[in-house]
């Protein structure tokens, strides 16, 4: 009974986490584009030149330099900004990545309803693509909000890899949609 | 962004500006913010006369904005150490009192000026973070020059001065 309990004050306890890690993942005012007007944009080269670029600089901001650079002046005040900051940054990309990939299935749905000729096994593969990127949205904003955003690079990469492969996936398996 | 799929008239114009311009401006935030000082508040259109007699207006401001996003991605990527050096060599340049200038920018944050319309958001904050952070850093030198000059200012110590003998 008591292992009960405990797993169910476990259960809440990370709940609650998730829910106050989501909180900082909310649209700051700095977003002037907006994910639909991003996703939409016709020059798809163009897109995948400024993703790149700006996982980049994303990532660049998590390495070790800057952290070793404020060590060294030992101010503790400086320090906690930059582990705060660097949490909420991370916290927000996380955010927006979840957003995108929403963003993608339900264009996705959209597009799959007037298919003439749907594969079902493309559509496995995109569904489970999907449900495997949200759990590992959902672990990584767990991860960074309870232990810092330290290993985040790697599975940066790795969801990025996996969105960016549902995206070029999700356009081209309707094959006999109307695509307006 | 890769300047080969800029047209050829607003390829001139970024080369032009960069070559005339911004080649003379010594550190990355004062690029930035010259190339931000360029666009129109109200209607984010970029001006410059000078390149709009040479180009069109249309690849004057294509350049510019072009110029602007390049020049941000650079600020943004830049390690802390590095970018609290470029703000404060910008505070030395503007002749400003440190402590005013650190003021002014710590609570007006006059830097989201900066930031160009078509850049990604998560981008964009962390240049807002990173400059926080350059500042607080900046803050933190400025104290410690302060406490360091009012020691340096004080009178050396002639420890506890022993009282006249008194007369009986």
């Amino acid at each position: 009974m008591i292992y009960l309990s405990l797993t169910a004050a476990v259960l809440l306890l990370l709940a609650l986490v998730a829910m106050i890690a989501r909180s900082f993942q909310t649209d700051s005012d700095l977003n002037f584009a907006g994910p639909s007007e991003e996703a939409s944009s016709p020059d798809d080269r163009n897109n995948a030149v400024n993703d790149a670029l700006n996982l980049e600089i994303f990532l660049k901001a998590f390495g070790d330099d800057d952290q070793r650079f404020v060590e060294t002046l030992g101010d503790s005040r400086v320090q906690k900004l930059l582990a705060y900051e660097r949490k909420r940054i991370a916290l927000r990309w996380i955010g927006r990545k979840t957003a995108e990939a929403r963003s993608i299935m339900q264009g996705h749905v959209r597009r799959a309803r007037d298919a003439k000729d749907l594969s079902v096994s493309a559509e496995i593969r995109l569904a489970l693509q999907y449900v495997e990127l949200l759990a590992l949205f959902e672990l990584l904003s767990l991860s960074v909000f309870i232990f810092g955003p330290a290993g985040l690079r790697k599975w940066a990469l790795l969801t990025n890899a996996i969105l960016s492969d549902m995206k070029r996936f999700g356009q081209s398996a309707v094959p006999g949609a109307v695509v307006p | 962004m890769e300047r080969k799929i800029l047209p050829a008239d607003e390829l001139n114009a970024y080369e032009d500006f960069s070559s005339r311009t911004l080649a003379k401006i010594p550190t990355a935030i004062e690029r930035l913010i010259c190339i931000a000082s360029t666009r129109d508040y109200n209607s984010g259109v970029y001006h410059h006369d000078g390149l709009a007699s040479r180009f069109s207006a249309s690849a004057t401001a294509k350049a510019l904005q072009f110029a602007h996003i390049e020049a941000f991605h650079a600020v943004s990527a830049m390690p802390l150490r590095e970018l609290s050096d470029e703000i404060r060599q910008y505070m030395n340049w503007s002749r400003e009192e440190p402590a005013a200038f650190l003021n002014a920018w710590q609570k007006l944050e006059p830097y989201r000026v900066a930031i160009p319309m078509e850049v990604d958001p998560t981008i964009a904050e962390l240049f807002v973070s990173n400059v926080k952070i350059a500042l607080a850093i900046l803050r933190l030198h400025l104290l410690r020059q302060t406490d360091r000059r009012s020691d340096a200012l004080q009178l050396p110590s002639l420890g506890p001065r022993s009282l006249p003998p008194l007369r009986s």
